[in-house]
């Protein structure tokens, strides 16, 4: 039955790329891509509630071959839930055109290649799927972004970091294949060499998938790039996928990893989570923004998954298997929410043709509906109670108290450590999207203008949003049926404080319970008190004093003046770049003009210097280039007569 | 095989080295391909050792047939010198087999004398290739090489007819692409000549 779902929804979405390729059924294509979605969504969740495995088992030989057991349901459940609001936003986001319907085409083909992924038991499969699953992407945006000299730049920045750090990913799949270890932890000895070989291959090649600092430089750029639906899909499930490849090794195949692997887990957790955070608060453009603070939320997912290898390496194995289901229930979070807030800022683009914070304002007001959804996605990935990114981030933090308890002093000041960087990132998160409500959601309207003002968008669009707030709320409220099922997925007999016994609310170990629907009744009741309280009166506006001057858009907040204050504390760390041009007339003031930016101090100090290194090289190499092809010729019979040479003095063979 | 059919290969292919004319070179790598054919004609004992003489000549034929088509759709107005002269060419053909010999003792032929001869031919098509400059000598380079690799697989009873059909079908596709360049090359310059090509490097 749940095989047969699954075929049937992977066949849909298949017949939904088909049908996109023909003018007129773009939008049933998409929205049958949405139905097979929701299907394969549906089998994913249910193989988790059950405990059943479909197909064969994973193996090291390469032999093709797919199937589907609790860990990848989690995460075939995630894209359907992410995936078929998404998609029936697409039907009427993208519009008519050559294009578009290459771009619904393509989408189903690209999650039938995240699917393919999740499904794969050998590493052939695998790794086909995975270099597909990023090459995809990469075409959709030179599709959506035809001709446009930025996207192909974009484009090749994006592959190039992609498939330098892809290379982690074949070296971990090939020495785990090498091994027999697919599929078979304990074949590698715990603490060898290869073991950590290979932990380190698939941190920094997954990683770089995932986006974790510092291999993250391609993120900010491609994700806003994509057309939103897509966006929603890069950002919500295929950095996901990364993580689930590194649970599969670190976890599962690896067996028991030393503790300084796990201590480095939690360093590139913790340096995600912090760095992605502060860079998106002082990001101007909603996508940009929304997507360095996926660069954060991937770190505070590795946080957890370090916090489970840690423990795990104590012996600390039920503490470890809670980390575990931390982690993995953000990476469900994440997702819905963060394809919401993409969602939502395609929708504000519709409307005002603009994603500038600054040229964005009472949003709340012209778009009641898809207003509502982003404040609940902004709320949930704030970490705001009783939403789900509160609830996941709250485990997660339960995970790192832990660490001291279990391990000796080095594992005390890491989790310290970890701990302060997931509270400095809560606190950070929150600042960031009180500037973006502030800015987008409420004050003036600053977009628009009389003979296109802007309204809702069509339903379509405002039902996705809706159905993914939905989710934000229901997961923060009663997390405890997939927390629960989700620390079952630790492959190791773990005596769960959390499993199965799990309740509505989060059971945390040696805290008690956390009852988030408890926690969500006394929220409403203390709304509906304050609003009782508050009667009929109702607030009273009054003219801001600005010494004087009219008060005009001009004078409005800026997402610069916001996020000044921390500009200024954290100056000496990010060095900030600003230029003011002032142009007065006879004496008198004109006009004064302000551009700031916040460059990367990981772009500037590490890949810029990088770049123009392998460029100088790059030019000495060309000295080789000849152009005459008889030079060529003569290289092939030096390497050929040096490699011989080699063999027959015994340098090699 | 008989020694002296090897030599006779070997010197067919030095001679090659030295020449200017195109059509000439053409002339001597096709009677190579046919000597080679003659050879896998005699020694045939079976349907396969047939295909592999078939394939010889189909492909010896076919390719000088091409060959003469190439040149005379794109007659060159002047000679294209070699970047070397043509005794420094055999020079650099022998020494470059010498040490072929020396760096390969054995490639597992039954004859010696045709395992030199093989990587005496594949020096040869090395050398030439690397030294020429009009498009058909660099290409007769890399036919000279396929006719020792063609030597080796007689050599090798009961898969050599593997190796030819291989071969064939590997030089008729370099053969159809460089003749494509080579005609592209010369409308666009005048000449078959790959050094004009250097104009092209930013």
């Amino acid at each position: 039955m749940i095989g047969a779902l699954l075929l049937a929804g992977l066949g849909a979405v298949a017949a939904g790329g088909v049908l996109c390729g023909t003018r007129g059924t773009v939008r049933a294509g998409l929205v049958l891509q949405a139905a097979g979605s929701a299907g394969i969504g549906v089998a994913g969740f249910w193989v988790l509630a059950t405990g059943a495995a479909l197909g064969p088992g994973f193996t090291s030989a390469l032999e093709p071959r797919v199937g589907v057991d609790g860990l990848s349901g989690t995460f075939l459940g995630t894209l359907g839930l992410v995936a078929a609001p998404a998609l029936v936003f697409a039907s009427r986001y993208l519009r008519p055109g050559a294009a578009n319907r290459l771009v619904g085409g393509l989408t189903a083909v690209f999650l039938l290649v995240l699917a393919l992924v999740l499904c794969a038991r050998d590493p052939l499969t695998l790794l086909f799927g995975w270099e597909a699953m990023t090459l995809l992407p990469a075409v959709v945006i030179l599709v959506a972004h035809r001709g446009d000299q930025q996207a192909r730049r974009t484009v090749f920045t994006y592959l190039t970091i992609t498939h330098l750090g892809g290379v982690g990913t074949w070296v971990a799949v090939l020495l785990l294949a090498g091994e027999g270890a697919i599929g078979s932890p304990g074949v590698i000895e715990p603490g060898s060499v290869t073991q950590g070989v290979i932990a380190v291959a698939a941190l920094v090649g997954m990683g770089t998938k995932a986006g974790v600092m510092p291999l993250h430089v391609w993120l900010p750029r491609a994700h806003p790039m994509a057309p939103a639906p897509v966006s929603a899909l890069m950002s919500g499930v295929m950095i996901k996928i990364a993580v689930y490849a590194l649970v599969r090794v670190l976890v599962e195949w690896l067996g028991v990893l030393p503790v300084w692997f796990g201590v480095l887990t939690l360093a590139v957790g913790a340096l995600s989570a912090l760095g992605g955070v502060t860079y998106a608060i002082f990001q101007h453009e909603l996508k940009r923004l929304l997507a360095l603070h996926s660069i954060e939320n991937i770190g505070i997912i590795v946080l957890g998954l370090g916090a489970c290898l840690v423990l795990r390496s104590r012996g600390a194995d039920a503490l470890a298997a809670f980390a575990l289901a931390a982690s993995l229930l953000h990476t469900v979070n994440h997702a819905v929410f963060k394809a919401l807030l993409f969602l939502g800022a395609g929708a504000f683009e519709r409307a005002t043709g603009t994603l500038e914070l600054d040229r964005l304002g009472g949003l709340l007001r012209r778009m009641p509906w898809t207003g509502a959804a982003f404040l609940v996605g902004a709320m949930a990935i704030a970490g705001l109670p009783p939403l789900n990114g509160f609830a996941s981030e709250w485990a997660t933090l339960q995970a790192l108290l832990h660490l001291p308890a279990v391990g000796g002093v080095g594992d005390g000041l890491a989790g310290a450590f970890a701990l302060a960087a997931l509270a400095s990132t809560a606190a950070l998160a929150l600042l960031c999207f009180a500037k973006v409500v502030g800015l987008v959601l409420l004050g003036p309207v600053r977009s628009g203008s009389d003979e296109h003002p802007v309204t809702e968008v069509a339903p379509p669009m405002v039902g996705a949003t809706a159905v993914l707030a939905l989710a934000c709320v229901v997961l923060g409220i009663v997390p405890g049926p997939l927390f629960g099922a989700l620390t079952d997925l630790a492959p190791w007999p773990a005596g769960s404080p959390a499993g199965s016994s799990a309740g509505l609310g989060l059971d945390l170990p040696g805290t008690g319970s956390l009852p988030t629907a408890g926690i969500a009744l006394v929220l409403v009741a203390l709304v509906a008190g304050l609003v009782l309280l508050r009667g009929r009166r109702s607030a009273a506006p009054a003219p801001s004093w600005a010494c004087g001057q009219v008060v005009g858009p001009e004078l409005n907040w800026t997402g610069a003046g916001f996020s000044k204050p921390l500009r200024l504390v954290l100056e000496v760390v990010l060095r900030p770049q600003r230029e003011i041009a002032v142009r007065s007339q006879g004496g008198v003031l004109q006009e004064v003009t302000y551009h700031g930016r916040v460059p990367q101090v990981i772009d500037e100090r590490v890949y810029r210097p990088l770049v123009r290194r392998s460029v100088e090289l790059a030019g000495y190499v060309r000295r080789m280039q000849s152009g005459s092809l008889g030079t060529y010729v003569a290289y092939l019979i030096a390497v050929t007569v040096v490699l011989l040479g080699a063999v027959r003095t015994g340098v090699i063979g | 095989m008989n020694a002296g059919l090897v030599w006779v290969l070997v010197g067919l292919g030095f001679a090659v080295v030295t020449l200017q004319r195109r059509s000439l070179a053409v002339g001597l790598v096709t009677v190579q391909a046919l000597v080679l054919a003659a050879v896998a004609f005699a020694d045939a004992r079976g349907p396969h050792d047939l295909l592999a003489a078939v394939a010889l000549v189909v492909r010896g034929l076919g390719l000088a047939a091409f060959f003469l088509l190439v040149i005379a759709r794109t007659r060159d107005p002047r000679l294209v010198r070699a970047i070397v002269p043509p005794l420094r060419r055999v020079a650099l053909a022998i020494a470059l087999a010498l040490m072929l010999g020396w760096l390969i003792p054995s490639i597992g032929l039954v004859s010696r004398d045709a395992e030199r001869g093989v990587l005496t031919l594949v020096a040869c098509g090395l050398v030439l290739a690397a030294t020429s400059r009009a498009t058909v000598f660099q290409v007769l380079g890399v036919v000279l090489v396929e006719n020792g690799l063609a030597l080796a697989a007689l050599e090798l009873p009961g898969t050599s007819w593997l190796i030819e059909v291989g071969v064939a079908v590997d030089l008729t596709l370099v053969a159809v692409v460089a003749g494509v360049f080579h005609e592209r090359i010369f409308t666009e310059f005048g000449a078959g000549d790959t050094d004009a090509l250097r104009s092209l490097r930013d």
